[in-house]
């Protein structure tokens, strides 16, 4: 399978500050990218720089093995929904789908009206009358109809209740199994999506701190819980990325599979093993405290 | 709808478990058809590269087999293998923690076979 | 080519803003003129065909930051986005003068729309051939279209300080100039040169100037972002 996305050294400056730190990776073709952090990590602006709206102050980037800037090979095979993206205030939900097929060639129209139903969006009304969460659904209906060989979805999902949500996965799933494509999901819900990836980057300031299959990655993490001098001895010789100390207990989180033998040893110390989600490991990781680079994989 | 997933080990076993348990329990008969690897994807709300490795595994141990363009089936007598390897894993999993935690509350052998009675009445 | 004719489709599909609101602006100018035209009884020059131009100048002020985040935002090229842009602008101003100017013709043949209003047909704008006059309109349109346009691309690309400093610079230019126009004495040549020259003359001149915008504008786009 060949590389969608390849980035090697990217780095946004603003003043001072690096937006983005010397980010690389590279995404493959046909596979469903969580792309993770907090708000203000450099996510969108990775992403911003992937499709060529925003330019990066140094490094190399190469996306269907081209420079994007002014590439149409490249921008007609790329869909970027975000959650900032701004539509012409006279335009109506039906100009949006109307105008959508002279961007995106694989744009599939009935699929849209479908989805249209699926999330009972009102055709005729304005876009700047729409509420969060019915903007959100008129992105999401894009971003999938489109069918874009590169397709970003950036926190897609604002104002949208738990159903309509759930309806996203199915329908992206779906329709993904149908027409394989590189599909990077941009979130910080990242409990609600890990079953979806199959490969998580996570940024942290900046700078890539994790590049690794998703499934690689549960079951990386354990909370260990126990009398506190029991858990040091235990802890010997392994990565910590959390303590929180109650009493005379101590709750430590751990990065690294245990293997039987530490479960064994566990029990023995009468420690409880509890695993940690995605989501809890990756707060852990980006609370500022801990600071880490991912090997280029 | 989204069917939660254990957090602690990958996911892809998690399905192989689930396929080997319908095997077990008589859902998935030998010789009937598996669901595709997207109606799992889809039903479980899960990557399909991923149920796909679930799938391979067992394919991988024999327990299923692909007919080219059909799909995939299970195979003639996996279910009393896979009964045979449960028995295993319940001896690890719960005879042998539970004869260790027995020894620490001093419950002898025939203490814990008489429980075990019980428990088969409740 | 395509990606061009999509640019321009989706422009139009604001009708509103491109067709409608421009001739409902200038039919009701029209309309409070025909009724003070009645009213007076005598022979009427207005200036209400200025709405629509100054319509045209903030619809050029407003495109960019209308369409510029949408258009580029759904992956178009900065230079499809452009040709598109101006293209668009420079259909709608020439079919805007050709019902201009045939508004004019209707407007000497009925005597004023019977009232002798002069609205669509005036002195210096209406003069030399049919072609000349459409010259002339479809160059005034285009040019204070691109003006705003030029407008909005510096804050495009240079923000809302981007247009204070060019505002400030311009605005120190034209004092500069000014100053020693004034010490040369330079005014009254200045005056007699310009009734010197035609409608038409000026037409070609400000068409110059549109071109000079145009890749002004193109410079600051090509390197503007989201």
């Amino acid at each position: 399978m060949g590389n969608v996305v390849e980035t090697s050294g990217l780095t946004k400056t603003y003043g001072k500050v690096n937006a983005v730190d010397n980010v690389s990776f590279t995404l493959e073709d046909g596979k469903i990218y969580g792309l993770l952090g907090r708000n203000g990590a450099g996510k969108t602006t990775i992403m911003h720089m992937i499709t060529a709206q925003l330019f990066a102050t140094s490094g190399q980037l190469k996306v269907f093995g081209e420079e994007p800037f002014e590439n149409n090979r490249v921008l007609r095979q790329t869909c970027f929904i975000k959650e900032s993206q701004k539509y012409p205030d006279n335009f109506r939900v039906v100009d949006v789908l109307n105008v959508s097929p002279l961007f995106f060639p694989n744009w599939d129209r009935e699929f849209a009206y479908s989805l249209i139903k699926d999330f009972q969006l009102p055709l005729k009304r304005r876009m700047k009358k729409l509420s969060r969460g019915m903007l959100s659904s008129v992105g999401i209906i894009v971003g999938l109809a489109s069918r874009a060989p590169l397709t970003f979805f950036d926190e897609p999902y604002l104002g949208l209740d738990a159903v309509a949500r759930s309806l996203f996965y199915d329908r992206l799933l779906e329709d993904y199994a149908e027409h394989p494509r590189t599909i990077v999901l941009s979130t910080h819900l990242i409990d609600e999506v890990s079953q979806l990836l199959e490969h998580v980057l996570v940024i942290d300031n900046g700078k890539l701190i994790i590049n690794e299959e998703a499934e690689a990655l549960r079951g990386r993490a354990s909370t260990v819980v126990g009398l506190t001098s029991k858990v040091e001895t235990f802890l010997a010789g392994k990565e910590v990325i959390h303590r929180e100390p109650l009493g005379g207990l101590i709750s430590v989180t751990l990065l690294g599979a245990l293997t039987a033998q530490d479960r064994k040893k566990a029990a023995e110390l009468g420690l409880e093993i509890t695993p940690v989600s995605l989501q809890q490991m990756i707060v852990y990781l980006t609370n500022g405290k801990n600071a880490r680079e991912a090997g280029v994989s | 709808m989204t069917i939660s997933m254990d957090d602690s080990r990958p996911i892809f076993l998690q399905i192989a478990e689930r396929i080997e348990n319908d095997i077990i329990e008589g859902g998935l008969p030998e010789e009937s058809q598996v669901p595709s690897t997207n109606q799992f994807a889809a039903f479980y709300q899960i990557n399909p590269a991923t149920v796909m490795k679930g799938v391979n595994l067992l394919v991988d141990q024999g327990i299923l087999y692909k007919k080219r363009g059909i799909g995939m089936f299970v195979a003639t007598g996996v279910k009393a293998k896979l009964m045979e390897k449960r028995k295993e894993l319940f001896y690890e999993q719960y005879i042998v923690t539970m004869v260790r935690e027995a020894d620490k509350l001093g419950i002898t052998a025939d203490q814990l076979t008489e429980m075990i009675r019980r428990g088969d009445k409740a | 080519m395509n990606r061009v004719k999509g640019i321009i489709r989706t422009h139009l599909t604001d009708r509103l803003g491109w067709i409608f609101l421009p001739w409902i602006i200038l039919s009701s100018s029209f309309a409070c003129n025909l009724i003070i035209a009645g009213l007076s009884g005598e022979e009427f020059y207005t200036g209400g065909l200025a709405s629509i131009y100054v319509y045209m100048t903030i619809l050029g002020i407003m495109i960019v930051a209308q369409t510029y985040p949408f258009i580029i935002g759904f992956g178009a090229r900065r230079k499809d986005y452009f040709l598109g842009t101006a293209a668009t602008i420079a259909i709608v101003s020439a079919v805007f003068t050709l019902m201009l100017c045939v508004l004019a013709v209707i407007e000497v043949q009925s005597g004023g729309w019977g009232v002798n209003l002069h609205f669509f047909n005036l002195p210096y704008l209406s003069e030399g051939s049919a072609i000349e006059r459409i010259w002339i309109q479809f160059s005034l349109m285009t040019n204070l279209v691109f003006i705003g346009f030029f407008f909005s691309c510096i804050y495009r690309k240079f923000g809302r300080n981007g247009m204070f400093l060019f505002f400030v610079a311009l605005s120190v230019v034209l004092s500069f100039s000014t100053y020693f126009i004034t010490i040369a004495n330079g005014w009254d040549e200045i005056f007699n040169w310009l009734s010197g020259i035609s409608a038409v003359h000026l037409a070609t001149g400000l068409f110059v100037l549109t071109l000079v915008y145009l890749g002004l504008s193109y410079g600051l786009l090509r390197r503007a972002t989201v």
